[in-house]
């Protein structure tokens, strides 16, 4: 009887609690899902003039090299991008898990690319990239090497912006990842150190093992967030740069599509495939981290 | 003997690189930001002078007053402000009242919701753009300051994240509390939120960053200077006044300092913060 | 502790909101900020408040444009005009190029859109047919508005499929700027009416010091500033008069552009890359370039930039093969279809198209007022240049600007081919005519 009572209560105390935020999401996130794909068998024109366009839009993917291209560049990014980073905020945080002095002062510098908007990055790295008045090019120039056009050159324009989305990103994974490893048990490394081992064996055998799981999730995040990659290259390229086609990722010619072009229904499409393709990444992530992600 | 001041020497040489490395990383971390504020207070010539200048010959401190002729800044803050508290407050108490009830209620259907919920973090956010613009659109929202932090309220991640949190704490506090005829909501808000505070502060660094960063939808969502947000406000300036480098750097320096300073005052919570997302997993 | 942190966080946020809110009231000057925002939030929710417009409540009017150097002299006609309606509000809203176009199609979808706003030639067809924008011929006839006083080609372009959806604001042609100190360094003369393409090239070869950074001309892909006018002055156009078909895969229009790219082969001009990342025209003012193809609307920010405004002239484009051509354009402000109030939004535009606005235009020389008949202020309020040579250009050799139903969709594809080009990584034929393909699949789907 009570127990029948309490279920009772537990179901209502449930439905209530979850339901402000179920509503909202239901809302902002569900039907907008559904509406997406509904939208993208649709010609959706300016001003919202809307016809049936059936799978009209994606067949106009399959050739269309621009968007090809895109989803090229999104690739590099995540490429670039997520290893570096995962590179080189493992090796600060390694470091800075050393007995070095002064460890929260160096914490605290390399976060603050962490808390600092990303519109403002972009436009600080802009200026420093500038071909004919950044200080870049002047500092090479000091060691003799030429001044190149860093964001106007399609050649190496992705790897500029690669280059300041790593520099945002490392901080904020190194604080991560430094939790991670502080939290292996010092029981080990004594283990270790009883039988002589180095400190790259340390690494080697224990660290890096024991720091998988939080490797994974940074890993993770990094990687959905450079499929997403926009406001960097939103704020570094002009839309009439040469190098807007060698540098836009999905997400931007998603939005220049929807909000630029004003083909809303394309624009949908391009989102449906965006998705489909992270799904599979994530799934195949999934599935790849039991071979590597040690849960001991 | 020999072997063991040879090893002191190994030691220091380590000691001397682990800095040597650690240094140089702090300064290509740091220099682009000196190198912002160094030339928001140059003339716009100077800015453009090779070889360039390190130092302003004068501090023109009047570049900021320039901006705030050029901008409405004072109402962008304001707007951003109230955007992001608006954001974490009702993320905080949306997410942690559905993860209290995801992870500690027994109710049908719980792990399907729940499942269905995740799939939302698998989803790239512009794919909800469109639709989110329609609504806010219909709702008649459009260039409104609600239309800024609408369908950032409710947060499929925020809830995860503190789920994790909740499921953590032992089921001894709850069955004494319920042996005490409390319900549900008593215990979540009386004796289990003030356990998750750690979890709490994460989440509200993690949203406030996120609310604070948004460019793509404040840009989309409302058109007029004054409902502006910073993001969108820096992408203007930058737009609008392409050349004059000083004011564009001095706009830079001014949407990072609120952060700054907030991070200034509450470091040990912002890095446990973040560190603890990934420990939660 | 902990609480006293939060204390400090809410005071923090508290004292960033007084401040905000302080800055707000000090901006609109004459009328109290409280009655101001009561205004502000009737016009957002309340349709039905304002229908009695006239009856004694002030109606806000937004008006939208791209270009913060016109800013002031506009706010200034808004004031006259607000002085002589004093229950019209104008309230001006002022969007970066870039970003213009793509916010003004999203707030005319969301029914957000400003009640006048600025139109141009490539995007007035569609905004007219898509709805958006209010038909103008009643209103100017039973206006005191003589459409003869603006010129012919501008009328022409805002009247789509018979109606007028736009009045001109201000129009604009091109000329070319030299910097007068480069020159001087170099012992050259400087260019006059009567200087031939050929001069110039012969001139930039000159000017050229690439060991001081310093070159003769900016070639940079630019269809208004650029190849437009040495198509038009070789004899060639961009679209068919018919517009069914694109000119680009003529002789006449591949030698129009192959000029500019001569000046890049040689050496002349700062590469595309360059041009790219600081425009032209920057690095004009920062006297890096010579000699500049600049449009009309270059002069006031030219002769407000210090480092260059005494050094600096203009003379009329050279003749290319005995032509010379210039592209004319003009802006025109028009009505949206929606507005609450096309009353009180007609008599601003009115207003903006007579001779008052149009003076005060043409004294602020922020643009050359479509206005004819004041025309000549604007040329006085830039007494140390040569700035007839603008008016000389719409007087004696002005090529409209080409635009179809579908501008944007066909421009895209120019710009793409034609940076290419610039960028000398495809050959002006092969572009040009893979352009004229892609173009007249745009044109032929109109």
């Amino acid at each position: 009887m009570a127990e029948s009572k309490n279920k009772k209560s537990d179901c209502f105390w449930g439905y209530f609690m979850i339901a402000p935020n179920m509503i909202g999401l239901g809302i902002f996130f569900f039907y907008p899902f559904f509406k997406n794909m509904y939208n993208s068998f649709y010609d959706i024109g300016a001003f919202n003039v809307t016809k049936w366009a059936g799978l009209s839009n994606y067949k106009k993917m399959i050739s269309d090299t621009v968007m090809w291209q895109s989803l090229g560049n999104t690739f590099k990014y995540v490429l670039i991008i997520v290893p570096f980073t995962l590179v080189l905020s493992l090796l600060v945080a390694v470091l800075l898990n050393t007995k070095v002095k002064g460890q929260s002062v160096f914490r605290v510098l390399y976060f603050i690319p962490a808390i600092t908007m990303t519109a403002a990055v972009a436009i600080v790295w802009r200026w420093l990239y500038n071909g004919d008045f950044g200080i870049l090019n002047y500092i090479l120039g000091l060691f003799g090497i030429p001044s190149r056009s860093w964001l106007s050159d399609p050649k190496i324009a992705l790897f500029s912006i690669s280059a300041v989305s790593i520099w945002m990103g490392v901080g904020y994974n190194m604080i991560i990842l430094l939790a991670g490893i502080q939290g292996i048990s010092g029981s080990y490394y004594e283990a270790a150190s009883i039988d002589g081992a180095g400190p790259l064996k340390k690494f080697r055998h224990i660290t890096l093992p024991l720091v998988t799981p939080t490797l994974f999730f940074v890993m993770t995040t990094s990687l959905i967030s450079a499929f997403q990659t926009f406001d960097v290259i939103y704020m570094m390229i002009n839309s009439n740069s040469i190098a807007l086609n060698s540098t836009q990722s999905v997400v931007l010619y998603f939005y220049r599509n929807a909000f630029v072009f004003s083909k809303k229904g394309y624009a949908s499409a391009i989102a449906m495939l965006l998705f489909v393709i992270i799904m599979l990444i994530t799934a195949l992530q999934m599935k790849l981290q039991k071979k590597w992600v040690n849960y001991g | 003997m020999f072997a063991a001041v040879n090893r002191k020497n190994n030691f220091k040489i380590t000691a001397v690189f682990i800095y040597i490395i650690l240094i140089a990383g702090v300064l290509v971390t740091i220099s682009p930001f000196l190198w912002m504020i160094l030339t928001s207070f140059k003339t716009q010539s100077e800015a453009m002078r090779i070889p360039p200048v390190l130092l302003p010959s004068d501090w023109h401190f009047e570049n900021y007053i320039r901006i705030f002729d050029k901008l409405p800044f004072g109402r962008i803050y304001f707007n951003t402000v109230i955007s992001s508290v608006v954001t974490v407050a009702a993320q905080l108490i949306f997410c942690s009242m559905s993860a209290y009830a995801f992870g500690r209620i027994e109710f049908p259907g719980r792990n399907a919701i729940f499942l269905a919920m995740l799939s939302v973090l698998m989803i790239p956010s512009s794919f909800f753009l469109l639709p989110q613009y329609l609504i806010i659109q219909k709702i008649g929202l459009l260039n409104t300051i609600p239309a800024l932090f609408m369908p950032n309220l409710f947060s499929a991640f925020g809830t995860f994240l503190l789920r994790q949190f909740f499921i953590s704490l032992p089921d001894e506090l709850e069955d004494a509390a319920r042996l005490d005829g409390c319900n549900h909501f008593r215990i979540y808000s009386k004796i289990m939120l003030p356990l998750i505070k750690p979890g709490l502060t994460s989440l509200a660094i993690l949203t406030l960053r996120f609310s604070w960063n948004d460019l793509m939808w404040p840009l989309i969502v409302n058109t007029s200077a004054d409902k502006m947000t910073l993001s969108a406000g820096l992408s203007y300036l930058q737009g609008q006044y392409s050349t004059d480098y000083p004011a564009i750097m001095g706009g830079a320096c001014l949407s990072i300092l609120p952060l700054l300073i907030l991070f200034a005052m509450f470091q040990k919570q912002f890095i446990e913060g973040i560190a603890l997302t990934g420990i939660k997993d | 502790m902990k609480l006293r942190k939060i204390m400090v966080l809410f005071l923090c946020m508290s004292l960033l909101a007084a401040m905000s809110a302080g800055c707000g009231k000090s901006e609109p000057s004459n009328s109290d900020a409280a009655k101001e925002m009561a205004q502000t939030g009737e016009t957002d929710t309340a349709g039905e408040v304002s229908q009695t417009g006239s009856s004694g409540k002030q109606v806000e009017i937004r008006y939208a444009i791209w270009d913060k150097n016109q800013e002031e002299y506009l706010q200034k006609a808004a004031d006259e005009f607000m002085k002589l309606n004093p229950d019209i509000k104008i309230t001006i809203e002022v969007t970066s190029w870039d970003e213009y176009w793509t916010k003004l199609e999203v707030a005319a979808t969301g029914g957000s859109i400003a009640d006048v706003f600025w139109m141009n030639g490539p995007n007035i067809t569609k905004y007219a047919r898509g709805g958006v924008l209010l038909p103008l011929d009643d209103f100017i006839a039973n206006s005191d508005l003589d459409l003869s006083n603006y010129p012919a080609s501008l009328v022409d372009l805002y009247t789509i499929d018979g109606s007028k959806y736009a009045l001109p604001k201000d129009f604009d042609t091109i000329a070319v700027w030299y910097n007068k100190a480069i020159f001087d360094a170099a012992g050259v003369d400087y260019p006059s009416s009567d200087w031939t393409w050929e001069d110039m090239v012969e001139i930039a070869g000159r000017l050229t010091d690439t060991d001081k950074d310093v070159y003769g001309i900016a070639s940079q892909y630019n269809s208004q500033e650029g190849s437009y006018n040495t198509i038009f002055a070789n004899g060639g156009n961009v679209i068919s008069e018919d517009k069914t078909k694109s000119g680009y895969d003529s002789e006449a229009a591949k030698k129009g552009i192959q000029c500019w790219i001569d000046l890049l082969e040689k050496g002349y001009s700062p590469s595309e890359a360059s041009l790219e990342e600081t425009p032209g025209y920057i690095q004009f003012e920062s006297g890096k370039i010579a000699m500049l193809w600049g449009g009309s609307w270059r002069i006031k920010e030219f002769s407000q930039t210090e480092e260059i405004a005494d050094v600096i002239d203009c003379v009329e484009v050279p003749a290319l093969n005995g032509e010379k051509a210039s592209v004319i354009h003009g802006l025109g402000n028009c009505i949206y279809a929606n507005t609450k109030y096309p009353d009180e939004a007609g008599k601003w535009v009115e207003f903006l198209a007579g001779e008052t606005a149009n003076t005060i235009q043409a004294e602020s020389g922020a643009a050359i007022p479509a206005y004819t008949p004041t025309v000549s202020i604007w040329a006085k309020s830039y007494s140390k240049y040569n700035a007839q040579a603008y008016l000389t250009a719409a007087n004696d050799y002005s090529y409209a600007y080409p635009v179809s139903a579908n501008t944007a969709e066909w421009q895209q594809y120019e710009a793409d081919y034609l940076k290419v080009v610039f960028s000398l990584n495809m050959t002006v034929d092969e572009a040009c005519d893979k352009l004229a393909a892609e173009m007249n699949k745009v044109l032929s789907a109109e």
